[in-house]
């Protein structure tokens, strides 16, 4: 039987992709959404009802009115913004060794680099939480913030040793012979080239940061609670309540959008256009 | 002193060395060229001028100062690269900028510069452009220009226009060397191609092997070559061994020419495509295996008993076809080589 020859993927089958991506993204994402949208509103859904049969605002008043959640909130923000900017002031000039110097165990180190990616959070917990105790760093601000930095940096660390890598090597030597020093150099080429990579990966770490539960957990509760550690509170253990995982899991979801869009508006106009171009 | 003096500049490393011990002096307002194949030791030169490879031995003089210990960013040097080396997140007139905020230059200093160097090279319509909405040829005009707000006491090109196509690399080339004149800076040029070699500098420093073979004016090194390198390097030529007395070589092919040297016993010839003069002569001593017509000239390959050689004949003439019994006239005195020993493989 002849097979057709057509390419795939052309113009022409753009509104049957749109279509199919569209449903996906409805499927995948749209529902979910909205089931939890109806579920922090419902007083009683039960099959076969497809909608709830009746609506409340209940739910979100007993946790909106929690005095201590928008201490929490206001504490992971902090925390948060923390871990985010020191990633990157850690990340950037170990990114730079790994992309640029060849040195011996440079595989070793890549290795030890990325392992907290693969080992759970609980286990890297459960394994600083008692070092932490000793260092008075256990129930502290900065002992979450360095718990959460292991788990946030090989992210951060991969991403710019990526994008480092593609930095050419004239660019530094003409920065050299134009009077600067190599710190200079640094500061006045690389770090705004990699601003594009920081900005990316910076909203990862961001977001890994906000809505880490393990680590934040072991090392921070309860003297120390993050938003959710505070949230999942109100999962107790006694059942499964859809009402409360709903509106929790609203609100996680409402820093990490803001933060996304605000990003999307920045990057497009100014950093990706000015970063991206022939390098 | 000379503006720049080299003085047994080495470079090893631990299994090859890679630059042998070179002396060179230049002198100021000078255009040099360091040409030679790939791996001559012409990049590691240039890097150790920079300052960005330290060398094994040796020193470097420049406006009365010794420079070979300093780091770049302290040598008054700047550099044109062969990738143009444009900061992308910069406009024309930020890279322009760029070393002037290095080397603190105050502001009114900084505009005038920058201003003077816009106006030649003609960068006018571009200053707010980024790197990437230019063309090659302009992006290399701006890597000109922010070498020259510098004002440096010796600019560096390191194939510059080895990017480009050829006939707007024919075009900047001619651009480069007025700007050259213009500025009356010293200059250091590095390429592999002859024919920039040859039409831009004053000298003409042939290097191979790490070595430098030979240094002279285009016209020196072309016409009067010591070595066999710099004259194969150097345009086309014929080596051919002969046997000289009385200011005239015995031909391998057995004719008698007059040569430029009063050397007797073997030698070593370089004949060029202009040194013989093709003539149709049905007991001449070649035969015409084919030619190549180039606009200006043609270029015929003579087999001469079991030498090949190129002669030339102006254009407007004919061409004679290939098979043809050809005598060949000498136009001028043939060229003998200093390093004559040996065979002219």
């Amino acid at each position: 039987m002849a097979r057709s020859s057509r390419i795939p993927f052309s113009t022409d089958d753009s509104l049957w992709l749109a279509i199919g991506l569209y449903s996906a993204l409805v499927l995948v994402i749209g529902v979910p959404l909205a089931m939890i949208v109806l579920w922090s509103f419902a007083d009683g859904w039960f099959p076969p009802a497809l909608i709830p049969t009746a609506f409340t605002l209940e739910h979100w008043r007993q946790i909106v009115e929690d005095r201590g959640l928008a201490e929490a909130t206001l504490r992971s923000i902090l925390i948060a913004t923390t871990v985010t900017a020191l990633s990157g002031v850690i990340a950037l000039p170990t990114a730079w060794a790994m992309a640029r110097f060849p040195f011996r165990m440079k595989r070793a180190v890549e290795m030890f680099v990325l392992a907290p990616l693969i080992v759970p959070g609980l286990v890297v917990a459960v394994g600083v939480g008692q070092l932490f105790l000793s260092l008075r760093l256990a129930y502290t601000v900065p002992g979450v913030i360095l718990v959460q930095l292991i788990g946030t940096l090989p992210l951060m660390i991969r991403l710019l040793s990526a994008s480092l890598g593609t930095i050419p090597e004239d660019l530094l030597l003409a920065a050299r012979a134009l009077g600067a020093s190599p710190l200079r150099a640094m500061l006045a080429v690389v770090l705004p080239l990699s601003v594009p990579t920081l900005v990316a990966g910076g909203l990862l770490t961001f977001v890994e940061s906000f809505q880490e539960f393990d680590m934040s957990f072991i090392v921070g509760a309860p003297l120390v609670e993050t938003l959710p550690v505070r949230l999942f509170f109100y999962l107790d253990g006694s059942g499964i309540r859809f009402t409360s995982a709903a509106v929790v899991s609203l609100i996680l979801l409402a820093p990490v959008l803001i933060v996304f869009v605000l990003a999307g508006r920045i990057m497009r106009d100014d950093v990706m256009a000015s970063g991206m171009g022939k390098l | 002193m000379a503006h720049l003096r080299i003085a047994g500049l080495t470079k090893s490393f631990a299994d090859a060395v890679a630059l042998h011990p070179t002396d060179l002096d230049v002198e100021q307002g000078e255009f040099i060229t360091l040409l030679g194949p790939s791996g001559c030791g012409k990049s590691t030169f240039l890097r150790m001028l920079m300052g960005i490879a330290a060398p094994s031995g040796g020193a470097i003089w420049l406006a009365g100062a010794r420079i070979d210990a300093m780091p770049p960013e302290k040598r008054n040097i700047a550099m044109v690269f062969q990738s143009y080396a444009l900061f992308p997140h910069l406009s024309v007139l930020g890279n322009l900028a760029f070393g002037l905020k290095m080397k603190k230059v105050p502001k009114a200093e900084q505009e005038r510069r920058i201003a003077h160097a816009v106006r030649i090279c003609n960068l006018g319509p571009y200053v707010a452009r980024m790197p990437r909405q230019l063309s090659g040829g302009q992006q290399q005009r701006v890597a000109l220009a922010r070498a020259i707000v510098m004002e440096p006491d010796l600019l560096l090109f390191d194939e510059p226009l080895s990017n480009l196509d050829a006939k707007l690399r024919e075009t900047l080339r001619e651009e480069l060397l007025t700007l050259h004149r213009r500025v009356g800076g010293t200059s250091i040029y590095v390429t592999h191609d002859q024919d920039e070699a040859m039409s831009m500098s004053d000298r003409i420093v042939v290097m191979n092997e790490g070595r430098v073979v030979e240094t002279g004016t285009p016209f020196d090194l072309y016409r009067a070559p010591r070595s066999r390198f710099t004259a194969r390097f150097l345009g086309r030529t014929t080596l051919v061994d002969a046997l000289a007395g009385k200011g005239m070589a015995r031909l391998p092919w057995g004719q008698m020419m007059p040569i430029d040297s009063a050397a007797s016993g073997p030698v070593a010839l370089s004949i060029r495509p202009e040194d013989l003069d093709p003539a149709l002569d049905p007991d001449g001593a070649g035969v015409v295996t084919g030619f190549q017509f180039l606009g200006s000239a043609v270029f015929y390959h003579v087999l001469a008993g079991d030498i090949r050689l190129t002669a030339s004949a102006p254009a407007r003439e004919a061409p004679i076809p290939a098979g043809s019994r050809v005598a060949l006239i000498s136009r001028a005195p043939l060229h003998v080589l200093d390093d004559s020993a040996g065979a002219a493989s």
